[in-house]
């Protein structure tokens, strides 16, 4: 199966007022999206999930730079190309939906219009026929009253409907990518049900590959076929979801599978992984992990991991990938 | 088998919530509409604007007197059945001059505040949405704007110009714009990292585009705002200048009438009452309004 995206060791950085050195964000990310496939990318708030799609998108807010890297997108690499040719691919063959239906339509045009322009600006069609496709488009991402919907404004909708909308923008062009940045986290869990079942059931009608990013491991189980899980601006661990939830390798992602709440006799403490994110100015040296890791040793402070295939395509970067038998935490 | 499905279940289970999450209309317009209902003084204070612009625009079928025909037999006559607000030192007919002079004083007000709305949102969105070189240029030119005193530059923009009401619209227009454009480019800066823009980059839509159409129509409610206060404060200014002598002596503004009259004033109130009055008005009710469609619309843009 060919890869519809594929993003080869990846760096970006960030300058902030005042100080010298550029914070690395992302470093050496590598992903391949198959086509047809979903993708999740995992991992903590500031780890570099969005900073990695937004870079790809060539959406990087002003003083984030590309350090190096290439992102192949149907043969072209991404990463180089001019704003006018990133304009006519973002759209239209990648498209994005945003963590905040409630902001992410402009809140003085109509939702129909939103649409039905956007529709416009990559087709070319007269206004007519995209005020019917509109329609169509939001018949088919569920919203009732199609067409009297067409003419409102974002507020007068509910966040699940107001995703609804987004999806149907990011799928009117039918994109040969769709990137999700946490599209359900602003959602209620009976919405974010009907969200990710619309997104599965538009992938399968046009075979669109889909990025989820997200930290919500719930989702990642329901949606993904392969998960690559980020800390720190680097993939720590890839594996297909299957392989994920049975049998993951990296401390960090053990930490965050035994940090999920379950079914457990009263009292007992919900386990959370010590320590926080490292600045991206101080990163510790050898494992990046390592000073919240509970297995670190002195080779992990001193020398870094490499990302080693475990079989099977199942990447980790660690130098002891589960092999005491422990759990974090103590919890199984 | 006489049982839903489960998914049949949970989907009309679902499509009655989505049904039920469908709030009713309702938009700045409708918030707009009540508060007129609610805010008696906005709404007097349009009627009366109606009812100005209303008696400028038909001036020659309200009086059956002439702003500029003297009549030497009756100067500085009281107010009565045949002269309503009596007449001034030349014979004229003061509630004719005040008719027409309504003319001058609407167009003083709306003429200088468009230009500055235009000139002010143009030059606030270009700082707010480039940055950088271009939104310190603008910027340090408003500074210096806002720092002279309004009314002595005006005065120097006049003298400079000439005293003919073109340059009246100038000089107005320079003295207004910086504040406008202070205002669009604040909005502008937040609104530029709203999500909602970066959507609209996302779907792959162009710098220009998201600036005119996604940016400036969310400065909409607010600018309105601005234009329908910036109208009494440019009626004030004119009055002002003309009452100082900078104004155009040829145009008959309420202002105006207020300076000539004032000699007069003594004996002849009425000289000075009847513009004075028509001047107060004009600018409450315009002040009226406009604080009122802040209100309104003020919690759309908070949300």
């Amino acid at each position: 199966m060919s890869n519809i995206l594929e993003i080869k060791d990846l760096c970006v950085s960030f300058a902030s007022d005042g100080v010298k050195e550029r914070a690395m964000a992302v470093s050496n990310v590598s992903l391949a999206i198959p086509e047809g496939r979903t993708v999740g990318l995992v991992g903590e708030s500031g780890c570099g999930k969005s900073v990695t799609s937004l870079s790809v998108m060539g959406l990087l807010a002003n003083n984030g730079r590309v350090e190096s890297g290439e992102a192949l997108f149907g043969g072209q690499d991404l990463l180089r190309l001019s704003d006018r040719e990133m304009r006519r691919i973002r759209g239209n063959r990648i498209s994005m939906i945003f963590q905040e239906p409630m902001t992410s339509l402009n809140p003085v045009i109509t939702v129909g219009r939103q649409v039905s322009e956007a529709l416009r600006l990559h087709s070319g069609m007269d206004a007519r026929s995209a005020r019917a496709r509109t329609i169509e488009i939001f018949e088919k991402v569920g919203i009732p009253e199609a067409e009297r919907r067409f003419g409102s404004y974002p507020h007068q909708l509910s966040g699940g409907l107001r995703q609804r909308v987004m999806i149907g923008m990011a799928m009117v062009m039918r994109p040969a990518l769709l990137i999700a940045d946490e599209p359900t986290t602003a959602l209620d869990v009976s919405i974010e049900a009907q969200i990710l079942r619309l997104m599965r059931d538009l992938q399968r009608e046009t075979g669109t590959s889909i990025l989820l990013i997200t930290h919500n491991l719930g989702v990642v189980a329901e949606m993904c076929d392969e998960v690559y899980v980020m800390y720190a601006g680097e993939v720590v661990e890839r594996a297909d979801v299957a392989t994920l939830f049975d049998a993951c390798a990296h401390p960090y992602t053990r930490g965050l599978m035994a940090s999920l709440p379950r079914m457990t006799p009263k009292g007992q403490r919900l386990y959370n992984i010590r320590g926080t994110v490292p600045n991206l100015r101080a990163m510790p040296s050898g494992c990046r992990f390592s000073p919240r890791c509970e297995f670190a040793t002195e080779k992990c402070r001193g020398e870094k991991p490499e990302l080693n295939d475990l079989g099977g395509g199942h990447l980790c970067r660690c130098f002891y990938p589960k092999d005491d038998g422990r759990s974090p935490g103590g919890i199984d | 088998m006489k049982f839903l499905s489960k998914d049949k279940y949970t989907r009309t289970l679902s499509d009655q919530i989505i049904a039920a999450e469908i709030q009713p209309d309702e938009g700045v317009w409708m918030s707009i509409r009540h508060m007129f209902r609610v805010n008696r003084a906005a709404l007097l204070g349009l009627i009366l604007i109606a009812l100005i612009v209303l008696m400028a625009v038909f001036a020659p079928l309200i009086t059956r007197y002439d702003p500029n025909e003297m009549d030497l037999m009756s100067m500085n006559e009281p107010p009565s059945a045949e002269h309503w607000f009596g007449t001034d030192d030349l014979g004229q007919d003061v509630f004719t001059r005040v008719v027409f002079g309504g003319r001058i004083s609407l167009m003083i007000g709306f003429v200088p505040s468009l230009i500055s709305l235009v000139l002010g949102t143009a030059l606030g969105l270009m700082a707010g949405y480039m940055g950088r070189h271009v939104d310190n240029v603008i910027m340090r030119l408003a500074d210096v704007v806002l720092a002279f005193p309004s009314l002595l530059l005006a005065m120097v923009v006049m003298y400079t110009l000439g005293s003919n009401i073109l340059n009246m619209f100038i000089a107005l227009s320079i003295i207004n714009w910086a504040g406008t454009a202070r205002v669009v480019r604040a909005q502008t800066l937040s609104l530029k990292e709203k999500e909602f823009v970066e959507a609209a980059r996302s779907m792959g839509v162009s710098r220009w585009t998201i600036a005119f159409r996604h940016i400036l129509p969310n400065c909409l409610p607010n600018l309105i705002v601005l234009f329908t206060l910036d109208i009494p404060a440019a009626i004030m200014w004119e009055s002002s200048m003309s009452f100082l002598g900078v104004g155009d002596p040829n145009a008959a503004s309420w202002g105006l009438m207020v300076s000539q009259g004032k000699d007069y004033a003594y004996m002849c109130p009425w000289l000075i009452l009847a513009p004075g009055l028509a001047i107060l008005f004009t600018v409450m009710a315009f002040n009226f309004l406009g604080d009122g469609l802040r209100d309104a619309i003020d919690p759309y843009m908070k949300t």
